[in-house]
């Protein structure tokens, strides 16, 4: 797996997640009505720790009392507190795992070295025995895959707002993915005005949403192509640009590439959380998200945030059930 | 530049650390294993290696303070971290201690022995360029 890839979200099969945990914690849902009968330990642990949660916390919709707005709010409130407790305890449990799960393909991968000596590939059940084998390490990558996108979960839900500068901190993410880009041969170009003006934002969830954008990006192109990240700051709103040479968005998709699970890989290379999940860290951060792409022509996603920080974005006009990005064709 | 490559795997799960040093040496590769950030400094003193794996998390020095001391020590293996705990702000804080990359577990071998020969192929660049 491209370990920059894990580092942004990590796409585990769609297949690989039997309604599990990471469906709820993806879409928002409370844990215990996604149906915890998947086959990992691990979804139970978190679906029993987001069932208690629930229960714990004061239902909003209880009293008729509340308007449609408090209701809202308190779900709201109740939602990014199931997200901060559950986010803590998949993040504990996805580092712990990760390490039996690399010693387990370890043993797998010497396993398979010892059964393709001769004295094995002689036996007549030496073929099954290679299959199975084979299906372990298939199904650690997959188990992996799945830790990796339950860190991406794990991300601190509260915004810590710091100065941050705007340059440096977009310049860090590209650092990341130019490594692997220059492996492609994919040029990243900057444009970078306004670069030492700071912002007033979590350098954490920023660097989340523009590694994801830029992964993205350089996935998009292909061999030899070519991506742009740009910032600027106008006025009290700071731009951050990443502009890609790749095959551009479907306008039918257009619309829906900021939902949950949508997704136009082919099944098992993406879940289609990546996008949806940097629109929800831009609410929180008091911004959004806006794209702008047609087919054979490459995208241009921009992330517009308030300069002076999250509190000072009217957040009420961006409700988020409004996840959709803006269009602009 | 023929020789084969020297690799120290710094790693505190001792199962992982022996198998790691198990599958670089099937790819004729020489390998050893050390169990903590303390240890991999001892040995640093008195052995050179190519290519140094390390993790991030271990009791004692962690992945970031081994970098630091081994930056203060002018150790100059190329380092590639090698971890179970992702991290974006880790990642940051290591590559510019001057780790070449960031590759998590579960890792196949075949990707870990790809970093290893590209920080092999930089760490000769270096080598030859005399710096």
């Amino acid at each position: 797996m491209n370990p920059l890839r894990a580092l942004a979200f990590a796409p585990p099969p769609k297949a690989s997640l039997p309604r599990l945990g990471v469906a709820a914690l993806a879409s928002g849902l409370a844990l215990a009505a996604a149906g915890l009968d998947g086959p990992l330990a691990l979804a139970s642990a978190l679906g029993a720790a987001g069932a208690a949660f629930a229960v714990a916390l004061p239902r909003a919709d209880a009293g008729a009392a509340h308007g449609r707005e408090a209701r809202d709010m308190d779900d709201l409130l109740i939602h990014s507190q199931k997200m901060s407790v559950l986010g803590e305890l998949s993040s504990g449990i996805a580092h712990e795992i990760n390490t039996p799960l690399g010693i387990i393909g370890q043993e797998t991968e010497l396993l398979q070295l010892i059964a393709s000596r001769s004295e094995f590939s002689s036996l007549d059940s030496s073929a099954e025995l290679l299959e199975r084998i084979d299906q372990i390490s298939i199904q650690v990558e997959r188990c992996g895959e799945i830790t990796h996108q339950l860190l991406d979960f794990a991300r601190k839900t509260k915004a810590v707002l710091q100065t941050v500068n705007l340059g440096e901190l977009v310049e860090d993410m590209t650092r990341l993915v130019e490594r692997e880009a220059g492996y492609q041969n994919i040029t990243i170009t900057r444009r970078y005005r306004d670069g030492k003006r700071t912002i007033s934002t979590d350098p954490s969830l920023l660097r989340q949403v523009v590694l994801n954008l830029l992964q993205n990006a350089v996935q998009a192109v292909e061999r030899d192509g070519m991506v742009t990240v740009g910032t600027r700051i106008s006025g009290q709103q700071a731009e951050i640009e990443v502009t890609d040479t790749g095959c551009g968005i479907q306008p039918e998709n257009l619309q829906r590439i900021f939902d949950p699970f949508f997704t136009t890989k082919p099944p098992g290379q993406g879940t289609g959380l990546g996008l949806s999940i940097c629109m929800k860290i831009m609410h929180r951060l008091g911004g959004h998200i806006r794209v702008r792409s047609s087919p054979g022509q490459g995208a241009v996603f921009t992330l517009l945030l308030p300069v002076a920080g999250p509190e000072s974005a009217n957040t009420h006009d961006n409700p988020p059930s409004a996840y959709q990005g803006d269009r602009h064709e | 530049m023929s020789e084969k490559t020297t690799v120290l795997v710094v790693d505190d799960e001792e199962r992982f650390a022996s198998n790691m040093v198990t599958l670089l040496e099937g790819h004729d590769l020489i390998a050893k294993a050390v169990y903590s950030g303390e240890e991999a400094l001892d040995l640093l003193q008195r052995e050179d290696f190519d290519v140094i794996l390390l993790d991030v998390k271990m009791p004692g020095l962690s992945g970031i303070g081994t970098l630091e001391k081994m930056n203060l020590m002018g150790v100059d293996s190329k380092v590639v971290v090698l971890t179970g705990h992702a991290s974006v702000d880790d990642a940051v804080t290591l590559l510019d201690l001057g780790a070449l990359d960031y590759l998590l577990k579960p890792s196949k071998t075949h990707r870990v022995l790809e970093m290893i020969r590209l920080a092999k192929e930089a760490r000769d660049l270096q080598k030859q360029a005399g710096v």
